[in-house]
């Protein structure tokens, strides 16, 4: 039913027909369609932000989460939880790091809580458990220290590291 | 798919505080010395106002910090995150590391500790594989823990955890600091040790929790028996003038002096702070099975208990 669905852009120029109510997980588009009036029949929601093949990921990640309820409200009080990340997710977020990267950045700019929160807990997940070397290896992290700077923190840990 | 993000600093910062906000203070310190901007926002108030130094492991038990990662959170982090921790939870292992095993990282935290003074919540938690501390030992930490954090709102001292020691005032003691109100959860040895607490160390309680004077609400766990019931605790109780709240007692008292009820209770009239009487049923029972704490409030079982009211 061509008044259930909303077209969307992506910033290489791509259409995509989309279910109004699965578009509604994005915060951002509920907000155009809902604030600013935009009609759902003839409107393109151009996202200048998200490129073709990120958007056909989100919107396939949508329309597999288009009956959870809503997320939980952010506390910091609540108890990390890295584990629970559904099968699903899991095989869905098997993606290169850039690929994973980009994903955070599209739900982090369209706001869908549910998808920031689980890729944000993957890379978490890559983080956890290993050692330093480990962590500069995998995500690439530059040494930006000083040489004096670093001297300085070999200084010290030397120094504990005798103890 | 070409992407543009292949490096974790690439995300905005935004992002990776949200992401490092999913990490545990000991994967923070993993991250330490990479990078100065992650340096940066690791020492954020965000991710430094809490710090839980261990981590429990799927099967349940406590992975500890390795003592490398102990002179990196001495030397580098606690200097620098003074002003902003709220909560400290710790595990018993990690704490006598402090306190014990390294002279100098003792010193620098004990400084750290000394000058710093805004910590608020402290949860202790007995270490599964700890040597049994001695007596002297937990009096010690459980003093020092006052004398360090004067701005005490809540602390557990292992009553939460199931390894946990009780605590016992008999020996000669340090004098311990008494903070402004605060709450208490702790473990102790007899009932002279309540009595300890309450008159000599802590005029300022505002929640007592024990396994034992501003007290409006107490629960008593005990798995001693007791035939000095009326001699030893209901004058206790009759001390907290303030309970506004029936007070409820899980513990065994001597059998000879209560009736044939199957579900055995005793009672006493205790003067709430109001005027108002109120009149205290404790059930008998094992103190520690876990099925008596989890009854509920003693009021529902007073009309029909059988036992000696003494006024």
């Amino acid at each position: 039913m061509a008044g259930n669905k909303i077209k969307l852009q992506s910033n290489d120029g791509d259409t995509f027909d989309v279910d109004v109510e699965i578009a509604k997980q994005s915060a951002t588009i509920k907000t155009m369609l809902e604030d600013l009036g935009m009609s759902e029949e003839d409107d393109v929601i151009p996202l200048p932000n998200v490129n073709s093949a990120i958007l056909k990921k989100v919107i396939q990640w949508a329309t597999h989460h288009k009956d959870d309820p809503p997320p939980p409200e952010d506390d910091e009080n609540r108890e990390k939880n890295l584990s629970d990340i559904s099968s699903w997710d899991q095989d869905f977020l098997k993606v290169d790091q850039g690929t994973l990267f980009e994903l955070i950045l599209a739900a982090n700019y369209l706001d869908i809580k549910g998808l920031l929160d689980v890729t944000c807990k993957t890379v978490a997940n890559m983080i956890k458990g290993r050692t330093p070397e480990e962590i500069r290896r995998q995500f690439n992290i530059k040494n930006d220290f000083t040489p004096q700077e670093e001297e300085q923190i070999k200084k010290e840990n030397e120094w504990c590291e005798e103890k | 798919m070409e992407c543009f993000y292949s490096d974790l600093l690439d995300l905005p910062s935004e992002i990776l505080m949200i992401i490092l906000m999913q990490l545990d203070t000991i994967d923070h310190i993993m991250l330490i010395g990479l990078n100065k901007r992650l340096n940066c926002l690791l020492f954020d108030l965000t991710i430094t106002k809490h710090l839980r130094l261990f981590r429990y492991t799927s099967d349940g038990h406590i992975c500890r910090l390795n003592d490398k990662y102990v002179n990196v959170l001495c030397l580098q982090i606690l200097p620098q995150i003074d002003r902003n921790i709220e909560s400290i939870y710790l595990e018993e292992s990690l704490l006598r590391t402090f306190y014990s095993k390294c002279t100098i990282l003792r010193e620098l935290v004990a400084t750290w500790l000394i000058q710093h003074r805004s910590v608020q919540n402290f949860l202790f938690i007995p270490c599964n594989d700890a040597v049994w501390m001695s007596d002297n030992a937990l009096i010690l930490l459980f003093t020092n823990i006052f004398r360090m954090f004067r701005n005490l709102q809540d602390l557990d001292f292992g009553f939460s955890s199931v390894g946990y020691q009780d605590l016992s005032f008999e020996m000669p003691h340090r004098t311990i600091y008494s903070p402004g109100s605060f709450k208490l959860h702790v473990n102790v040895k007899e009932f002279h040790d309540c009595l300890y607490l309450l008159d000599d160390c802590f005029h300022k309680l505002k929640s007592l929790h024990i396994q034992l004077i501003n007290m409006k609400h107490f629960s008593l766990t005990c798995d001693k028996s007791t035939n000095c019931y009326y001699e030893s605790i209901v004058p206790l109780l009759r001390r907290m003038v303030h309970l506004e709240k029936f007070p409820g007692y899980y513990g065994t008292v001597g059998s000879g002096r209560l009736g044939s009820s199957h579900l055995p209770t005793v009672s006493c009239k205790l003067r709430a702070g109001n005027g108002q009487e109120l009149i205290g049923y404790f059930l008998c029972n094992s103190g520690r099975n876990p099925a008596a704490r989890n009854l509920p409030e003693l009021a529902g079982i007073g009309e029909d208990y059988a036992g000696i009211e003494k006024s």
